[in-house]
């Protein structure tokens, strides 16, 4: 083996028994923890036996071993980006759905006016001027 | 100002006005409202000045976004509240100075006389004037896009004037944050059938409006709103 092989190997072994503390301690998901050790653990294979990554080329018309990784690693970095995208999406409407619930929550009421919903704190209070 | 009875003094009918750092202009746009007589919510969104106490000293209502959420946020949470608070007609107009409460009248006829779900005012049937050339470019090219993507034949696109009522105010339930929701408001209209005007108003162009006003970067942010909107969705 490699040094190569005995470092990067050693890294996949680590997250995955990192990965296999997490789910027998029942502080990850379980689906989304066993799809991660299933990426160490094809790491860690192909790590071991390089000469893989070429068969699996040859028999996608691919060429080069290095080649299939290069593909491989730019669908995973667009898959993520729309991933984390999404995510973010996501964020950006639940913050928005939160400041909006508070806004309406605590309106500032015309004073001869009532207001027809319930008003938790009014909100000149936060900045110390009148009510 | 002319002020039609049949429209105006209507506590049903009320006016949402998304501020942002606008307490320079502000004062001057919530006093054009007195005459009308409608009912009137100013949304601080998360301004730096003080737009929230500017709002407060003309007795109206003032809702707080407690972070800047953007423009289409704050119009969504003017929108919800006058929902709640049983509004029959919502109107919406910018904080900036830019649209002449004169306009209101015209705007809402369409809703008056059950021709239209939502009315939209027109600078490029009614009045621009001091309009930078290049803006008004960009303004043409919104409303080609507009058009290709929505179907909706306009004049103007990205006019904060409108006028809607309570239920197509429910049914225009936009998500865009950012000055993007105009484009989306037309899109989910015509998605939702509503019936769709558009009215002759005045945009003012004066120094002020432009400095605060949105540049004309912002149509090239508001394409990539529209774009990951369309991914993400």
């Amino acid at each position: 083996m490699t040094l190569f092989q005995w470092l990067a190997g050693g890294l996949m072994v680590a997250f995955g028994l990192a990965e296999l503390f997490l789910q027998f301690t029942q502080l990850s998901r379980r689906t989304i923890s066993s799809i991660r050790f299933s990426v160490w653990l094809v790491a860690l294979l192909l790590i071991l036996n390089p000469g893989a990554t070429g068969v699996i080329a040859n028999f996608l018309s691919i060429g080069r071993g290095a080649d299939l990784i290069l593909y491989s690693s730019v669908i995973a970095f667009i898959v993520s980006f729309f991933y984390v995208i999404h995510a973010l999406e996501k964020q950006r409407e639940q913050l928005t759905m939160l400041v909006r619930r508070i806004a309406i929550s605590e309106p500032y009421a015309v004073s001869h006016r009532e207001p027809s919903i319930e008003i938790a704190s009014p909100i000149a209070s936060e900045h110390g001027s009148e009510v | 100002m002319r002020v039609a009875p049949s429209t105006l003094n209507d506590s049903f009918t009320w006016i949402v006005v998304p501020a942002w750092n606008e307490s320079a202009r502000l004062g001057d746009v919530l006093s054009s409202f007195e005459r009308v007589g409608f009912s009137v919510v100013v949304v601080d969104d998360g301004s730096a000045d003080d737009t929230a106490e500017v709002a407060k000293q003309a007795g109206i209502w003032v809702l707080k976004h407690l972070v800047n959420r953007g423009q289409g946020a704050a119009l969504r949470t003017g929108i919800d509240f006058a929902l709640r608070q049983g509004a029959e007609r919502v109107i919406t107009f910018d904080a900036d100075g830019q649209h002449r409460a004169a306009d209101l009248p015209n705007l809402l006829t369409p809703i008056e006389d059950g021709s239209a779900d939502l009315v939209l005012g027109s600078r490029f049937l009614g009045d621009a004037p001091g309009i930078p050339v290049l803006r008004k470019c960009l303004l043409k090219v919104a409303v080609l896009f507009t058009r290709l993507t929505s179907g909706v034949r306009l004049t103007d696109a990205h006019n904060g004037l409108r006028a809607m009522t309570r239920d197509a105010a429910e049914k225009l339930r936009f998500s865009e944050d950012g000055m993007a929701h105009a484009s989306q408001i037309i899109s989910i209209a015509a998605r939702e059938r509503l019936r769709i005007k558009e009215v002759p108003c005045t945009i003012s162009y004066t120094a002020q409006t432009l400095a605060k006003g949105q540049s004309n970067n912002a149509a090239f942010k508001i394409l990539g709103r529209l774009v990951i909107s369309r991914l993400t969705q």
